[in-house]
């Protein structure tokens, strides 16, 4: 063979290898399609609030009429911003088209996902918890586990919901239409939602409370929150949509609204939900005086403390600490039973399937560290269908309120019952099961399973005509824990129930908030 | 002739588990075959770690305690021509830990297929100068888990590389090879819908990083035995680290150096029948063990499909 013939083999041999391979690093990623709203929800302004009470103890300043010379200077801006506009404005207005709170949703998300790692033991074996005032310091704070996103994702979308409601009592009462609407120079560079008024501006209340709670929330992320919300409110501006003084409007709105909302959040429990030495002792003597034989302990090494080990005190949205102690899932079996060693016989087995459908569904709602947890996963679904069916702001405000609602006082009962039976996992019974991720808490009832009922219980009732493929979810999703080996199929079952109870309850909520 | 083939080292990623570097070493030394040789060989190695390297950090964690992959190798190689020799192996891997709860996994990896040609052979000194290009491809024969690491048996890419080897052998004996290639790693497809690295992906696929590295050698070659020492390279040419106290994931940017031996005997009781094993110690690394790997095993050389001919040495 001649040197030019080899050299004409290698070289088709390369090019063959590399469209064998695909060259691309570029990942393919799902995202959600434009839409525009169909509903102007013109009594959006009556619908019942839930943390603000009456929209009208909010006030704003009244806006200047259409043809005053303040808001004629005003359009004038615009006309400006729009003479001059930027490649940088286009990319934002394109950004922000869509609904923002759905925007503001994934960043939440993304967020969650940045901090829902574990601290790192220290050398001498302890276990840092991070540091609400020293926040960039190891381990940053907050440690964002499931608990800490559920609530994060239940205040944001509250505080958003009671937000509009008291934006969409403004809109219909000063009916100012947006600038583009206004039949001057100014253009719409994306589509105006038509009979919708722009003052006071609904995407500058989203910003505005996104970006006040979320930098409570995630301290060390201030300068980008910000970033988020300056661009949003400038590409409404830019694109015609809202007028300086709509903005303006919006902000003061969003403001007395997230006062209202965090005098809640930092008074709700969560602080002393981590618990200390002696209140672990405690709860876990006090399960053993209830009749348990074996304890949860932490398997890791050095043992790490439970995950919030009190989270169940926190305060919830929908039920009362006596609708929570009567809703607690019964006893799990006796350890050593019969019905016990059945469970316990089932996560063996399925803790040794390594493939196929059983483990693609154990990691498909695994949602474990460094996600955006089983909540974040159900506002990912939630969003979807929220897009699909055109849902005005003020709706989508209101869907992702409920869910939030639900899926945190759902995790909250799931951790009391967690606390109160203090039950252990499969793989501390027999060690030979090996899972896919063992997490650091009691066994009985399983979060997923939690988390997921509620979330589908609400969603169902928004979106009826999907509601069996959000309840054939929320059944994968709580059959994965015992795919997983992490959970006996009584801590599912026990979790779905209660999860679907108190689902029902921001249901009823739903019901009654005159948005039907 | 028998005594113009290739040893056998064989190095692993122990966190990435890359199946083509099962091949460093055989397609990619500097000896070759000659027309309607067969080899066949047969490995089994052990690499252990206790340590690994979250990005440039280097730790131990207890709830993995100490790692071990076990390898078993079966690899063909075949002369086409007296220039070109072709090379394919499956490996099966077992990978667990003594520590924690994550489950162990274990199966055939990737088919790895090499093709070598000699492009040049001169007269330099004392010795002779060879050189070599190597094309080759990889790709998962089951549907393992790629996204379980470090308990991943492999990435499940599926690869394609080119190569380029110089090889100087002295008359009497001493030799030293250079090598070094490029390997491309197409994207997975992976059972999590969601992830986040250094971004949030709302998606199943994965990129997984490309990839280049070598290895310079040198050693002693003659009828009976060829011993070698050598220091690897492997290098991601993109990818993220791995976050502190965080899983590995398959597009972390992997890069490993490493530090070996090894060695082959040919026995004296069956012509073309050689024994040989190889040590090898990670010395540096990013988001991988550092491993201490070693193989060994069988090698036998002969020509099935045609009566032998007078045998004529040449290197």
């Amino acid at each position: 063979m001649s040197k030019q013939k080899t050299n004409n083999i290698i070289l088709t041999g390369v090019a063959i290898a590399a469209i064998f391979v695909g060259c691309s690093k570029e990942v393919e990623q799902r995202s959600l399609p434009s839409f525009e709203p169909v509903a102007v929800e013109n009594n959006g302004g009556s619908w019942k609030t839930i943390l603000v009470g009456n929209p009208a103890d909010i006030t704003i300043s009244a806006p200047e009429a259409v043809g005053s010379a303040a808001y004629t200077a005003e359009l004038e801006q615009i006309a400006d911003m729009q003479a001059s506009i930027t490649e940088t404005d286009k990319r934002a207005i394109n950004k922000w088209k869509n609904s923002g709170i759905i925007r503001w949703n994934e960043i939440a998300r993304k967020l969650v996902s940045v901090y829902n790692i574990p601290p790192e033991a220290t050398a001498e074996g302890n276990y840092p918890t991070p540091n609400a005032n020293d926040p960039g310091a190891y381990p940053k704070f907050p440690f964002a586990n499931p608990p800490y996103a559920s609530r994060a994702y239940a205040y944001l979308h509250v505080a958003i919901y009671d937000a509009l409601v008291t934006t969409w009592k403004y809109k219909f009462q000063y009916k100012r239409m947006s600038p583009a609407a206004q039949g001057g120079a100014i253009k719409a560079l994306e589509t105006v939602q038509e009979g919708l008024p722009s003052f006071p501006s609904e995407d500058a209340v989203v910003a505005q409370v996104s970006y006040r709670l979320l930098r409570v929330m995630f301290p060390n992320d201030s300068t980008m929150l910000a970033g988020e919300r300056d661009e949003q409110k400038r590409a409404k501006v830019v694109s015609g949509v809202a007028a300086p003084s709509d903005i303006a409007a919006g902000e003061q709105i969003a403001n007395q609204v997230v006062e209202k909302v965090l005098a809640r959040y930092r008074t709700d429990g969560m602080a002393q939900a981590g618990g200390n030495p002696a209140l672990w002792a405690e709860a876990k003597q006090a399960a053993v005086d209830r009749g348990l034989t074996m304890p949860w302990e932490s398997l890791e090494k050095p043992a790490r403390p439970g995950m919030l080990m009190f989270f169940g005190n926190v305060k919830q949205f929908l039920i009362t600490t006596s609708q929570r102690d009567s809703l607690r899932p019964p006893p799990p079996p006796a350890i050593g039973s019969a019905e016990f060693k059945e469970a316990l016989a089932e996560v063996k087995r399925m803790s040794e399937v390594r493939s196929g459908e059983v483990w693609r569904i154990a990691q498909l709602w695994g949602d474990g560290a460094s996600t955006y947890t089983p909540p974040g996963h159900w506002n990912e679904i939630a969003c979807k269908s929220i897009v699909a069916n055109k849902f005005s702001e003020l709706r989508t405000a209101r869907t992702l309120a409920l869910m939030n609602m639900a899926i945190f006082d759902a995790g909250i009962s799931c951790w009391d019952a967690k606390t109160y039976y203090f039950y252990p996992r499969p793989s501390q019974v027999d060690p030979s099961i090996k899972t896919i991720g063992l997490p650091n808490f009691p066994s009985y009832t399983s979060g997923h399973s939690t988390f997921s009922a509620a979330a589908a219980t609400v969603l169902g009732y928004i979106f009826p005509a999907e509601s069996a493929s959000f309840e054939a979810m929320a059944l994968e999703a709580a059959e994965s824990r015992i795919y997983g080996a992490i959970h006996y199929r009584f801590d599912s079952e026990a979790g779905t129930d209660c999860g679907n109870a108190i689902g029902s309850f921001a249901v009823k909520l739903g019901q009654q908030d005159g948005s039907n | 002739m028998i005594r113009r083939i290739f040893t056998r080292v064989a190095f692993l990623y122990i966190l990435t588990g890359a199946a083509l570097n099962t091949m460093a070493q055989t397609a990619f030394d500097g000896f070759t075959m000659t027309k309607g040789e067969l080899c066949i060989v047969a490995d089994y190695g052990q690499s252990k770690w206790t340590e690994y390297w979250e990005g440039k950090r280097l730790r131990e964690n207890l709830n993995i305690g100490e790692f071990t992959s076990k390898i078993f190798m079966p690899m063909l190689g075949y002369g086409i021509t007296d220039r070109i020799s072709v090379f394919a192996t499956v490996p099966y891997i077992h990978n667990k830990s003594d520590a924690g709860y994550m489950a162990d996994l274990k199966g055939w990896q990737d088919l790895a297929v090499e093709a070598k040609v000699q492009l040049t052979k001169n007269r330099v000194g004392k010795g002779t100068l060879l050189s070599f290009a190597t094309v080759g491809f990889s790709i998962p024969v089951t549907d393992y888990i790629p996204d379980f690491l470090p308990y991943s048996i492999g990435l499940g890419a599926k690869t394609a590389q080119i190569r380029a080897i110089g090889h100087y052998k002295l008359d009497k004996g001493w030799f030293t090879t250079i090598q070094t290639g490029y390997i491309m790693r197409g994207k997975i497809e992976v059972d999590r819908e969601t992830y986040y690295t250094d971004d949030q992906y709302y998606s199943k696929e994965m990129a997984i990083p490309d990839v280049w590295d070598g290895s310079v050698r040198a050693g002693f070659d003659n009828r009976h035995v060829r011993l070698g020492a050598q220091y690897n390279w492997a290098i991601s040419t993109s990818g993220s680290d791995i976050r502190r106290n965080d899983m590995p994931f398959p597009g972390n940017r992997m890069d490993r150096h490493s530090v070996g031996v090894s060695g082959l005997w040919w026995t004296p009781w069956i012509k073309g029948l050689a024994l040989h094993a190889m040590g090898d110690q990670v010395v540096a690394g990013r988001n991988i063990g550092k491993s201490f790997t070693w193989m060994g095993g069988v090698q036998y050389v002969f020509k099935p499909f045609q009566k032998k001919k007078n045998e004529q040495a040449e290197n």
